[in-house]
């Protein structure tokens, strides 16, 4: 009796064990990532012609959102200290033009309607913290095969968070935080950064 | 006894559990914001004495690229079916073969130079004159791309400053002369190419340039577009490839 009692038991806590650690293990940082990614490219991809882009991008932040993603990260990165310079109206500002200046970006790949194929990696930790880890993949369009690996951190206010994005090795944060500081150690104002996004997204 | 087993397995999933949650934090986000980015994605800091003329070739070439390059890339993509453009593709990166291996040997890379050596033989045989990579499809036989100037550099050798060349686009003194060096290996350069008559050599340069422009040009598009500063956009992005082709 007492055999078959244990047995239970054991059967029990293995029963919850490994439905909680499935849930746990779906919750994965990059998991989630991945599906978002994945789900990114179906609303970028979405050929229904009453869509404009701006539609599209209001559902891509409302998909971040909703997955506890945000552009504010990558963007605040990319403008490291120069970001404390900035006003909350400029801050604010500059986060919305550059997040449509990148989504604008990519979702050229998506123009002629066809739906890149996405390959993910395994993710790596890159430090012995682990609060910060990279997640390879490859994209696969028009013939031609590009790698990408997101880099996420775990932040205290915003949980995990994508920072960075590697093209072919090239990383779009170091990238953009050059120009950056070129435009801000040139003596320029963030009122004459936002003016200069402003003029390209009119392009 | 049964009651210990009993404690024992409680203790050991609920450790299992503990220990899968466990996700660390970083200890001050604003320190992670305001840190210095990873070494290994910062480009190398490049001199560019020049830099006013370098924008002025730069927009030379953002003139040539997107007026007379773009409209012919664009035919061309649109007529030559994209398994003969890769196969083109194919064929050109097959012959450049003993670039790669000069590249290898010179670094003393001496099982990827094997390993480049298998990739040509296979191509130019099983490939058909190298139009199908076959030796992509084998992993025993990956290799990173090797030329002359990443040699120069694992030798010690700095990079010298930063320049924009006319039609070619962003290099340094280091790649430049890497680059002079990598022609004499080159099948279709001058002066030790194996192909005599200069004409066939210009056909072979000009397809080839003519089969790369299409991909070319849409990353060079895409590239501008989403910069705010194109100029060192490129500068940036070409420092950090070569600098992560070095490392490799």
């Amino acid at each position: 009796m007492n055999k078959s009692l244990l047995l239970k038991t054991l059967a029990l806590i293995a029963t919850l064990f490994c439905a909680t650690a499935y849930t746990i293990a779906e919750e994965k940082p990059e998991i989630k990532f991945q599906n978002t990614i994945l789900e990114l490219v179906d609303v970028l991809s979405d050929n229904n012609p009453d869509l404009s882009f701006a539609d599209k991008q209001q559902n891509v932040i409302e998909l971040f959102k909703s997955r506890n993603f945000e552009f504010d990260t990558i963007i605040r990165r990319t403008l490291g200290r120069n970001w404390t310079t900035l006003t909350d109206e400029q801050k604010e500002q500059t986060k919305q033009l550059i997040t449509t200046m990148l989504l604008l970006a990519y979702s050229r790949e998506f123009q002629d309607g066809e739906k890149p194929e996405m390959k993910f990696g395994e993710a790596t930790f890159l430090n012995p913290k682990q609060t910060k880890l990279e997640l390879p993949s490859a994209v696969k369009v028009r013939g031609s095969t590009v790698t990408l690996s997101y880099r996420l951190v775990n932040l205290k206010a915003a949980g995990w968070q994508v920072y960075d994005i590697l093209v072919e090795g090239v990383s779009m944060v170091s990238n953009y935080r050059k120009q950056f500081d070129d435009h801000f150690n040139s003596r320029k104002s963030a009122d004459e950064l936002i003016e200069l996004l402003k003029g390209k997204l009119a392009d | 006894m049964m009651k210990s087993l009993f404690v024992k397995t409680t203790f050991i999933a609920a450790f299992g559990l503990a220990s899968i949650s466990s996700a660390q934090e970083v200890d001050d986000d604003e320190d992670f914001f305001n840190e210095d980015l990873e070494e290994s994605t910062s480009g190398a800091n490049v001199a560019d004495p020049f830099e006013k003329v370098n924008r002025g070739i730069f927009a030379f070439n953002d003139f040539v690229y997107l007026k007379l390059f773009k409209p012919v890339a664009k035919t061309y993509s649109n007529v030559m079916p994209d398994p003969a453009e890769k196969g083109i593709g194919n064929f050109f990166k097959n012959i450049k073969y003993p670039v790669r291996l000069t590249g290898n040997v010179l670094q003393l890379k001496l099982g990827q130079a094997s390993k480049e050596t298998g990739s040509f033989l296979i191509d130019t045989t099983v490939g058909l004159a190298g139009f199908i990579d076959v030796s992509g499809t084998i992993p025993e036989l990956e290799t990173t791309e090797e030329d002359i100037g990443q040699a120069l550099a694992s030798w010690g050798i700095g990079n010298g400053f930063y320049f924009v060349m006319p039609f070619m686009g962003p290099t340094t003194l280091r790649d430049f002369v890497g680059g002079r060096a990598d022609s004499y290996v080159d099948p279709l350069s001058e002066p030790w190419s194996p192909i005599e008559k200069w004409e066939t050599r210009a056909v072979g340069n000009t397809v080839e340039l003519i089969n790369n422009s299409p991909q070319l040009i849409d990353i060079y598009e895409r590239v501008k577009e989403s910069a705010i500063d194109p100029y060192e956009a490129f500068k940036d992005g070409y420092l950090q490839i070569r600098t992560k082709q070095i490392e490799e």
